[in-house]
């Protein structure tokens, strides 16, 4: 592998980055500190957005990250890389942050939508409401593979 | 660590100066005997309070001699001290804590603490005698607080290692003995490396990076500013607490006063514990959901892209942790990461340019690799997230209705107590109201250090990472901040090894538990440490093996002595090997227990005396008259280089009319 050369577009993040910041972000992080930082709350609607399959390329760009905040965080990065993997299919964006960004920031931008109808406008404490959210199916013994798995390659992988 | 003698001074019922030697090599055992309340948990006291200043007493602020308070006058000064002399790798030492008590009236028979002291002296390679700057750290790190329980045990008490819960213990007791690793220091190095190349990065990048280097440098200091003045002020809110524990104990012997004020004991201390926990409770799910609530949407895109990730590395194609152009500068300096030479021809170098030209075939980068060795960590996360998250919202509901109803009754306390008509206990109160105000304002000042020290620690975090991000544009910088990331890389691969060995310690101390457990254990059980190290007895049950079982507390205690006795053991063979190609280094550990044999029948009781010397290089044990039996002392009578009797004179007995125990030598047989 080598760097980007002249000519070719940048695979490094942008700096700053702008995304859809929405009524979600106001309740969530300011009035009730459910999540401890607007960037923990884009990255999560983000994750939302893809597992619900929704994706846009029409919002508003009004909230500003720097992409510092999840630079070297790899419980983001590797998420991150992952839905930009599993949408594109092509093994390039695992070395392109720069294109991640832009993936999961139209999945935040419609998951951040779905959190104002999901958790905000539902009736009840926001914090039970985003519980039921997160509380997806999971088929256990499912995810007890797939974790036994990802610990066998990640052995693998760390060899020296 | 060996102790080789004990002084007391006025300790509890150790009245005056009192001496003792302890037996070491081939009789390596020291016994105390004495009767029930003959001070045989006082000496196990000793050691915790001169070690942690921590005490086991019901009434732990009545530490001097009650007979030297009553010879003194009021507003004289008694001294109380636990001075130790003993040796920890070929490097001698002293420690003494001390207090100084003074009497407040003639019937003062608790005294006052007026002065503390602690002081470790040690005698250095030229021969020298040197005092310790951090003498609390000194002995911290000789044996951890967390491990007073393993080394200075009580018998009746050391069950308590097989029970839930205490994973962590037997962990930090293996990571203890395993003693300061290569590995651990290689995770050192490689970190203040990394804070190297950072600086150089800084030194030869913008202008702008250097202003962000030192804004770094300058929230660095903050927080290390801040630190120490949270440290003054813990120790502060220490002795408002020890001051009002005092008041709080005068108003419970005042008549009037006693009922509610032991009510509002109770009470507050519910109270703070309810509302301590409410507050944890909330950060924590926050916390939770902030750092890993995400993970589960995106657990299926995960494995897929592992698969893919093992895929290429199978066949080849995914890059080297290192960068390319890391290794392309290591060969051009003829310099390794670790500053050692790399010369053209030599094997280093071959393998740098095999690794460069595997580099430049692959299809996947660095970052693939990178992510990829973090597959486990982040799927262990997701699952420990559910865990958690379960545990933490069913605590949420019941915490909430505890403190409401705390509350209430507090109110009512403190409206009873106000109506009570007595001078004394106004004063008291008064007194009370006072310090409670300062408590108050200095919890408030350590509550904003803590948020300052919280507020900053993510804005170091992101400031790193905004450093790293300028260092790219910098190509004279770039190099160095490469370099600082492939540190921080083999820092986390070396974290991952160093838990992996850890795991193999506990395995290698599993056949030493297991065998010794059952040589004492008649009956078909196995005793082990199970993978999250927890210490469990298991026996085999139809075609199912190895299934837990409900234990007596003899055999939990057994089993509690068969790990210690094999964490010691390895510890010992670890050290006298002085293998350089070993990662750990092991150490020598005495083992200083109160009544081993409480609930052990006397069959067990033999087996365990003949174990109990082969278990340390030295082992101090306490027993009462009828525990030191004939099948004892047979096992270990002849190990004992040492033996005392703990005598006590009783009140009624005494010239002074005060009880107090003389430590009095047996004299032992003369062995050729």
């Amino acid at each position: 592998m080598s760097d980007t050369t002249a000519g070719e577009e940048s695979t490094v993040p942008p700096e700053v980055f702008y995304y859809h910041k929405n009524e979600a972000f106001d309740v969530l992080v300011e009035e009730e500190r459910l999540f401890t930082s607007n960037t923990k709350l884009y990255v999560f609607a983000g994750m939302v957005g893809f597992h619900l399959g929704r994706h846009t390329t029409e919002y508003d760009e009004n909230g500003e990250i720097r992409w510092s905040y999840i630079a070297g965080n790899n419980d983001l990065e590797l998420p991150i890389a992952a839905i930009a993997y599993a949408y594109t299919q092509d093994p390039q964006v695992i070395d392109n942050q720069r294109e991640q960004v832009r993936i999961l920031t139209g999945f935040a931008a419609s998951g951040a939508n779905i959190l104002v109808d999901e958790v905000i406008k539902q009736r009840g404490a926001n914090l039970d409401n985003l519980l039921a959210l997160i509380n997806i199916d999971r088929d256990v013994d499912q995810r007890m593979k797939q974790s036994k798995m990802l610990a066998e390659i990640d052995a693998t992988l760390t060899q020296l | 660590m060996i102790f080789n003698r004990l002084e007391l001074v006025n300790f509890r019922q150790f009245y005056g100066h009192q001496e003792v030697e302890f037996s070491a090599s081939d009789r390596n055992v020291t016994v105390f005997h004495g009767a029930n309340g003959s001070g045989k948990t006082t000496l196990l006291n000793a050691f915790t309070w001169l070690f942690y200043e921590k005490v086991s007493f019901t009434q732990d602020d009545k530490l001097a001699s009650e007979r030297a308070l009553a010879e003194a006058e009021p507003k004289d000064i008694i001294e109380v001290r636990v001075t130790l002399d003993f040796e920890d790798d070929d490097v001698r030492y002293q420690a003494s804590r001390s207090y100084d008590v003074m009497k407040h009236h003639d019937s003062d028979l608790t005294g006052f603490v007026k002065g503390r002291n602690l002081v470790v002296w040690y005698t250095d390679e030229t021969g020298n005698r040197q005092k310790k700057a951090n003498p609390r750290e000194t002995l911290a790190n000789i044996i951890p607080e967390r491990l007073q329980d393993v080394f200075f045990f009580d018998g009746e008490t050391i069950d308590q290692l097989t029970q839930i819960n205490n994973e962590e213990q037997v962990q930090e007791a293996i990571e203890s003995v395993m003693g300061i690793t290569t590995l651990e220091r290689a995770i050192r190095h490689l970190e203040s490396a990394a804070k190297r190349f950072r600086k150089e990065a800084a030194d030869k990048g913008s202008s702008e990076l250097q202003e962000l280097t030192l804004e770094l440098q300058g929230l660095e200091d903050k927080v290390a500013e801040d630190s120490e003045k949270l440290t003054v002020v813990t120790e502060s809110l220490d002795d408002i607490d020890q001051e009002l524990t005092k008041i709080d104990d005068e108003l419970r012997v005042l008549g009037a006063a006693t009922e509610l004020q032991e009510r509002r004991d109770t009470i507050t201390e519910a109270l703070e514990q309810a509302k301590e926990k409410q507050a944890e409770n909330l950060r924590d799910i926050s916390e939770q959901i902030s750092e890993y609530g995400h993970i589960p949407f995106a657990m299926d895109a995960i494995a897929k892209l592992g698969e893919f990730l093992d895929d290429k590395h199978a066949a080849g194609e995914l890059e080297s942790a290192v960068d390319s152009n890391v290794i392309e500068s290591l060969l051009e300096d003829g310099r390794c990461i670790c500053d050692r030479p790399v010369e053209e021809g030599s094997p280093a170098a071959d393998q740098l340019s095999n690794l460069l030209a595997r580099n430049q075939q692959t299809v996947v980068g660095t970052k693939g690799r990178i992510l990829g060795t973090y597959l486990g960590d982040i799927s262990e996360n997701e699952q420990s997230f559910f865990g958690n998250l379960s545990e933490l919202i069913s605590n949420r509901k019941s915490l909430r209705e505890e403190v409401q109803k705390h509350q209430a009754e507090l109110s009512d306390i403190e409206f009873a107590l106000k109506k009570i008509d007595d001078d004394h206990i106004v004063e008291l109160e008064t007194r009370r109201e006072s310090l409670n105000k300062e408590q108050n304002t200095k919890l408030t000042r350590k509550g904003q250090l803590q948020e300052s020290i919280s507020t900053i620690e993510p804005k170091i975090e992101r400031l790193e990472n905004t450093i790293k991000n300028e260092q790219r544009k910098s190509t004279r910088a770039d190099l160095a901040a490469k370099r600082q990331e492939t540190c921080e890389y083999l820092q986390a691969a070396f974290e991952k090894t160093y838990d992996r060995q850890k795991n193999e310690v506990r395995e290698e101390i599993n056949t030493w538990v297991n065998d010794t457990f059952q040589s004492i254990i008649a009956k078909e059980f196995y005793a082990e440490v199970d993978e999250s190290f927890r210490l469990q007895i298991l026996k085999d049950v139809g075609d199912i093996s190895a299934e837990e079982v409900d234990k007596s507390t003899g055999e939990r205690q057994v089993a509690s002595l068969a790990f210690i006795g094999s964490l010691v053991r390895l510890a010992y063979e670890k050290f006298t090997e002085n293998d350089p190609a070993s990662n750990y280094r092991g150490g020598i550990y005495p083992i200083v227990m109160d009544s081993p044999f409480g609930s052990l029948d006397p069959e067990y009781q033999q087996k365990v005396s003949a174990m109990l010397p082969q278990m340390s290089e030295q082992i101090l044990v306490m027993v009462t008259d009828s525990q030191w039996s004939d099948a004892v002392q047979g096992e270990l009578g002849d190990h004992a280089g040492y033996q005392y009797n703990l005598d006590v004179t009783n009140a009624s007995d005494a010239a002074s009319g005060y009880e107090s125990t003389a430590i009095v030598p047996e004299e032992m047989e003369v062995v050729a």
